[in-house]
């Protein structure tokens, strides 16, 4: 008999997902600039909302590390280990902070020319802190579904994927007639999303082959505690319904989706599908991962 | 300095829970706090059973990969072998309980940090025979000693009692399993 | 002395005289009382918070200083930082001389050290207790207790933590009409009880009241002795269902309750129910281990595999309840090839021939049938016995199947006995051992006045056979519904939960005129009372002197160990001898229980402050050899065969086959009990630590058999229904191949019924709701398995 309950719950998946999600966000950011120069509204809203989404991330990290709450100081400590995978972590996050404050106050100075440099600097930590959010769970070596080469990318093109979809939703609330302009950005998102499922067909096929630990973990995600939330959630709501729609707005121009209001719906509740996707995507890896077994 | 490391034979534990219940009360932690977990198998089929019950605990690994992810060094090799936890560091994170493959650390509600066994040092230090769970085994199931002693118990009893570790070099463990 | 001798009488020759910390056990000298040792040589805990933070945690890790300072300095406390920091033993070397000057720098106490008995269950483990300002903080096993053998078990440790325990009950308690409790003055609750005992007296005679008390010391001196104040014979020794058939079968055999099984160096031992690691006896187990280290075969015949099965050769899951046929055909190898003791016999035994006839039937063929052990296997078994006899035993089993089981558990006590008498293996090497009887000598009766009661106990015409030294508690029950007793006095027996049919216990507990008891906490029997007198906790009382038989008697202390907590409470010496003034026979209470127990310890040359400073020590009492038999007290002076008295209580004068009342058939199984490593009985289950791990363990599931619940389409924790003819109840299952198919194995005490007992309320099942309750035919024991259960899946 053993139990096994997850030591990580919710509030890791939140900042995983968190994380991600500004990373994407400031990617977008830099793709808008040369592919929308005018989605202003759009890409200020990237620029404020990377650096907050960390930060907002970061926090759900230090409600659930209690120890940090009793005596803040202690974070100061987050930095000794240079083997730690979360002390990099820390590395990435901070002077991703950094940069992309940076370019928060430049773009809300209304300085539109952000220092090239700074731009791509952002761009190459974007890319090391939604990395990471997959490496902090893939070093874990007795946790089949964690422990593979599969899940930094995943984590990395979902994080675009949610970066994407919450400069979509923006622009869908906010700033519909920016739309038109960020047509590239939305295009980008069907592609995303397939890779993902593939990603994670992938990823039950591989690791349910990994181990009897392997196969318990995908056990739970499809016929087990989570599958109606993985079958509903994740793989219909998260990545279908967005690829269909997506798909489908293929074919609709721009234009029509400035002007038609039930469009414009459509478009707020599949970006709000997506970026609940993204969270039950690592909501559920964070849940769903069984240990091997330590004797038999 | 010495190599701590303790040998359990699985086939005298008669899994009392004398060694968890002491382990508590002599290191006055609280009912939440499990520094011991038992494994429960059981092998062959009526009328030929056999049950087995592992006591798991703190394997004070070698390569131990709580201490290599710790952010904080809150986890770290202390000497003579053993694995500790600097609770003045910890930020209760649980990265080393996510990462510890045998599960085996567990989150002081109380001081909000991660815990686990302590392998009873002091004791050790002051004369006494050791670890609380090798005082209290009921079966004497449990030796502690120094691996790195050829002439200790511990190590004699390692060989002609082939024990393991629990899951091969997994960690480099420095408890040992005859099972 | 008038006390039950209730102690399993343990091997100690092989057992160092000496505490567990070295001590030297000289029971002449008399050493301080409390011994205060040195801080430096006690092991400090390493996380050691409170008692502690009083060092310098700086000097305990002088190589952890900077961070650690910096970190008090950042305000993270004390208590984070007595962590692990200092694991390392040669910093902790360092760290020890720090600790050693400063404790001699603040001139801290170290650690008071009191030797003491357990309370977790009758067994009394021998402990010696740290206590730091006041706390406990540690507790290790006495070497030179027999029975603890230097070790505790799970609930030694875990029940600890009762003196404290927020659950106890704290002041004397009056129940009001409507079944709550209100606080009463301890002046209040003496002089209504006495008021009330001495008028029923007077009106029905002292027969109508009585006593059951659980297996303390203080309380088999002081209830008895105010019972027989009160002229009152009607004492009744308690063990939750325990020995009682076992005891009184062997007593029809050899006069005596028990004997031991010489399992260290018996080249074989059988074990016959009865698991010393769930109803932990660690000199047993120790003994077990020893036996197999020399070569020794362990057979281990149980419908359930035991835990200490690991340390046997062979596991036979008899069908439960048919005991008594495996042993008839065993017995029936022996003599049919002739291969039994014959000189032993001949010379130390009655009425053989006649058993040796009754047994032709018993065939192994015969037996196979009934208990689904093999034929061969009996005869295997049975040739073996007696090919390594006199060295091969069977054990006499503590509270094993046949404790108090079922219609035929007297019956299979005595062929037990019987069995081992034809191996010849009476107080021989490997054997059956029968200690000389060892007690203290005869106090001055000038100081010590002895009061007599006169009359025969309530129940023993109605079960003749009964044990004398217990008495049937079971019947003082059924007395007290059909109004033949009616004032009863309860001491920490919990009889409503733990004896078959807990409703009609209830009816009867009601029909009471009057009911006390006094206890730790509250129980199911105590909510029927209608008083409820708050006792001090094990830890907090110092208790008359017990002596455990061995091959040297040694005598044991339960001593006082921490303050009283809760200062309304009263220790069990204090409660007798004040109600004994109420009741205007104070004259025979004259007499502090130091006093009693330095008289009593006088008698066998020792003292008080002697076995204070020892815990445990040896005496020079009768002789034991091995070899030579003591006088053995039946009616006839020798090993018995045939019982007169079996034949006027209606039982064959040598034991036959006698099936058990009900027996399993289909999906009707038999619902078997039986205690746990954390649960012995109903005392120590509202504990914290031992919840958490029940809880965790899934200890409180029933377990069945894989092809039953296959058949009833049952997985493993499934949650199931369980009926038996009176009650109906649900739980989670464990399902297993460990247990006979027929069977359905409840661990006895749980399903608490108590609000106030916070851990315990609702957890789990009860055994005795389910059982009916009928007494054993003139051994006027529970028969405690004698119902049948159906089970099925809850929604299916």
């Amino acid at each position: 008999m053993s139990t096994f309950e997850p030591v990580w719950g919710p509030l890791i998946a939140g900042y995983l997902f968190l994380a991600g999600l500004g990373a994407g966000a400031f990617v977008f950011a830099f793709l808008l600039q040369k592919s929308a120069p005018h989605a202003f509204k759009i890409r200020r809203f990237a620029h404020i909302l990377s650096p907050i989404a960390v930060v907002c991330g970061l926090v759900l990290l230090l409600i659930d590390a209690t120890g940090a709450l009793h005596n803040p100081l202690k974070l100061i400590l987050l930095f000794s280990n240079d083997q730690s995978v979360m002390t990099w972590g820390v590395y990435f996050l901070i002077v991703f902070l950094i940069i992309s404050v940076t370019v928060m106050v430049i773009d809300l100075k209304k300085n539109y020319l952000i220092p090239r440099f700074l731009s791509v600097l952002g761009v190459i930590l974007s890319f090391c802190v939604a990395l990471y959010t997959g490496v902090l769970l893939g070093v874990c070596n007795t946790f089949p579904l964690w422990n593979n080469a599969l899940l930094p990318p995943f984590f990395l093109m979902s994080a675009l994927s949610a970066g994407g979809a919450s400069l979509l939703l923006y622009g869908a609330l906010f700033a519909p007639e920016e739309l038109s302009e960020v047509a590239a950005l939305k295009k980008l998102q069907l592609p995303l999303a397939v890779i993902e499922l593939l990603f994670l067909a992938a990823l039950l096929i591989i690791t349910s082959h990994n181990s009897s630990a392997g196969a318990a973990s995908i056990a739970m995600l499809v016929a087990g505690t989570w599958s109606p939330w993985f079958w509903i959630g994740l793989v219909l709501c998260g990545l279908l319904l967005p690829i269909i729609a997506d798909a489908r707005s293929l074919i609709f121009s721009a234009k029509a989706h400035t002007e038609s209001a039930a469009l414009r719906y459509t478009d707020i509740g599949i970006n709000v599908l997506a970026l609940g996707g993204g969270f039950l995507l690592r909501f559920l890896i964070v849940m769903a991962a069984v240990p091997l077994a330590i004797a038999t | 300095m010495a190599r701590y490391g303790m040998l359990i034979d699985t086939r005298s534990c008669v899994g009392c829970y004398a060694c968890l219940i002491a382990c508590r009360r002599q290191n006055g932690l609280s009912p939440e706090l499990s520094f011991i977990r038992f494994e429960h198998r059981e092998r062959g089929s009526y009328p030929a059973v056999f049950q087995e019950v592992i006591p798991l605990q703190c394997m004070q690994c070698a390569a131990a990969p709580c201490v290599l992810v710790c952010p904080t060094e809150a986890s770290y090799f202390g000497p003579d072998g053993l694995v500790g936890i600097d609770h003045g560091k910890c930020i209760g994170c649980k990265y080393c309980m996510v990462a510890c493959p045998y599960q085996l650390r567990t989150f002081n509600e109380e001081l909000g940090v991660a815990d686990k066994c302590r392998f009873c040092a002091i004791q050790t230090l002051v004369g006494g025979k050791g670890c609380t769970c090798v005082e209290a085994c009921l079966t004497n199931a449990r030796v502690i000693g120094d691996l790195d002693d050829p002439n200790s118990e511990i190590v004699s009893l390692i060989e002609s009692k082939n024990a393991l570790p629990i899951a091969g070099d997994l960690t480099q463990a420095n408890i040992f399993y005859v099972r | 002395m008038n006390r039950v001798n209730k102690k399993r009488a343990t091997d100690t020759t092989e057992q160092t005289t000496g505490s567990a910390e070295g001590t030297q056990s000289n029971p002449g000298q008399a050493n301080p009382r409390n011994t205060r040792v040195n801080t430096a040589a006690i092991p400090l805990a390493p996380y050691e918070v409170e008692g502690g933070a009083a060092i310098p945690l700086a000097q305990r890790c002088p190589e952890k200083t900077i961070s650690r300072r910096s970190f008090v300095a950042a305000g993270t406390g004390a208590a984070v930082l007595a962590g692990t920091g200092c694991l390392g033993l040669s910093t902790l070397h360092q760290a020890h001389a720090a600790d050693k000057a400063a404790a001699e720098a603040s001139q801290l106490p170290g650690p008071l050290m009191r030797h003491s008995l357990c309370g977790a269950c009758s067994n009394q483990c021998g402990f010696t207790a740290y206590i730091v300002d006041g706390k406990l903080t540690k507790l290790v096993g006495d070497k030179a207790n027999p029975g603890g053998a230097g070790k505790l078990c799970a609930r030694g440790y875990g029940y600890a933590t009762i003196a404290s325990s927020p659950d106890r009950l704290t002041h004397p308690l009056k129940r009001n009409l409507d079944g709550s409790f209100s606080q009463i003055t301890w002046t209040q609750a003496y002089s209504e009880i006495s008021e009330k005992l001495m008028s029923l007296i007077d009106v029905q005679g002292a027969e109508a009241v009585a006593l059951m008390h659980s297996l303390h010391p203080s309380v088999s001196f002081y209830g008895r002795r105010f019972m027989a104040a009160l002229g009152s014979p009607n004492v009744y020794a308690y063990d939750p269902p325990g020995n009682l058939s076992r005891n009184s079968g062997f007593a029809q055999v050899f006069g005596a309750d028990t004997f031991l099984a010489d399992i260290a160096h018996a080249r074989l031992v059988m074990f016959v129910g009865g698991d010393p690691a769930e109803a932990v006896l660690p000199a047993t187990l120790s003994a077990m281990q020893s036996a197999r280290k020399s070569g020794g075969r362990i057979v281990v015949v149980d419908p359930r595999l035991t835990t200490s099965a690991i340390f046997a050769d062979e596991w036979l899951p008899i069908n439960p309840g048919t005991e008594l046929a495996f042993l008839l055909s065993m017995a029936h190898v022996l003599v049919r090839l002739n291969r039994y003791d014959q000189d032993f016999i001949a010379q130390h035994t009655v009425g053989f021939e006649e058993w040796a006839e009754k047994l032709s039937q018993y065939t192994p063929q015969w037996a196979e049938e009934i208990t689904g052990i093999p034929a061969e296997t009996i005869s295997r078994l049975a040739g073996e016995f007696a090919e390594k006899a006199p060295a091969s035993v069977i054990d006499s089993a503590w509270r094993g199947v046949y404790g108090c089981a079922y219609q035929n558990s007297g019956e299979t006590g005595r062929v037990i006995a019987l069995f081992n008498t034809l191996l010849g293996n009476w107080n021989q090497k490997g054997g059956a051992l029968l200690y000389p009887r060892a007690t203290f000598g005869q106090l001055d009766a000038t100081v010590f006045p002895v009061p007599t009661a006169t009359g025969e106990r309530v129940g023993d015409a109605d079960y003749p056979l009964v044990w004398e030294e217990a008495g049937s508690s079971a019947f003082a029950i059924q007395a007290a519904r059909e109004g033949r007793i009616s004032a009863m006095l309860f001491y920490g027996s919990n009889v409503v939960a733990e004896c078959p049919n807990p409703d009609y216990l209830t009816e009867a507990l009601d029909k009471l005129d009057l009911s006390v008891v006094i206890d730790v906490q509250m129980s199911e029997t105590a909510q029927l009372a209608h008083y409820v007198l708050p006792d001090t906790s094990y830890l907090e009382r110092l208790e008359v002197p017990e002596i455990v038989p061995g091959k040297k008697p040694t005598v044991t202390l339960r001593d006082k160990v921490l303050d009283t907590v809760y200062e309304d409470t009263r220790p069990v010496d204090e409660i007798f001898s004040e109600l004994a003034r109420a009741c205007n026979v104070g004259a025979y209470f004259t007499f502090s229980v130091e006093e009693l127990a330095d008289a009593q310890l006088k008698t066998v040359g020792l003292d008080l402050a002697a076995l204070q400073a020892v815990g445990s020590a040896q005496y020079e009492g009768a002789p034991f050899a091995y070899g030579s038999l003591p006088d053995i007290a039946t009616p006839t002076g020798k090993f018995q065969f045939s019982s007169e008295a079996c034949v006027q209580a209606g039982y064959p004068a040598s034991p036959e086959w006698l099936p058990p009342r009900v027996m399993p058939t289909g999906d009707r199984l038999r619902l078997i009990g039986g205690e746990q490593a954390l649960c012995a009985s109903t005392v120590t289950i509202d504990n914290p630590d031992l919840m958490e791990v029940i809880k965790k363990y899934r200890l409180t599931y029933p377990w069945i058999h894989a092809t039953v619940a296959q058949r009833l389409g049952i997985k493993d924790g499934d949650e199931i229904e369980l009926t038996s003819d009176i009650h109906s109840g649900r739980t989670r299952v464990h399902v297993t191949q460990a247990i006979n198919p027929t069977a359905l194995y409840l661990p006895s005490y749980y399903g608490c019924s108590v609000k106030e007992l916070k851990e315990a309320y609702n957890v789990g099942l009860r055994q005795m709701d389910f059982v009916p309750l009928h007494l054993e035919m003139g051994y006027g024991a529970a028969m405690t398995q004698e119902v049948l259960v159906t089970i099925k899946k809850v929604g299916a």
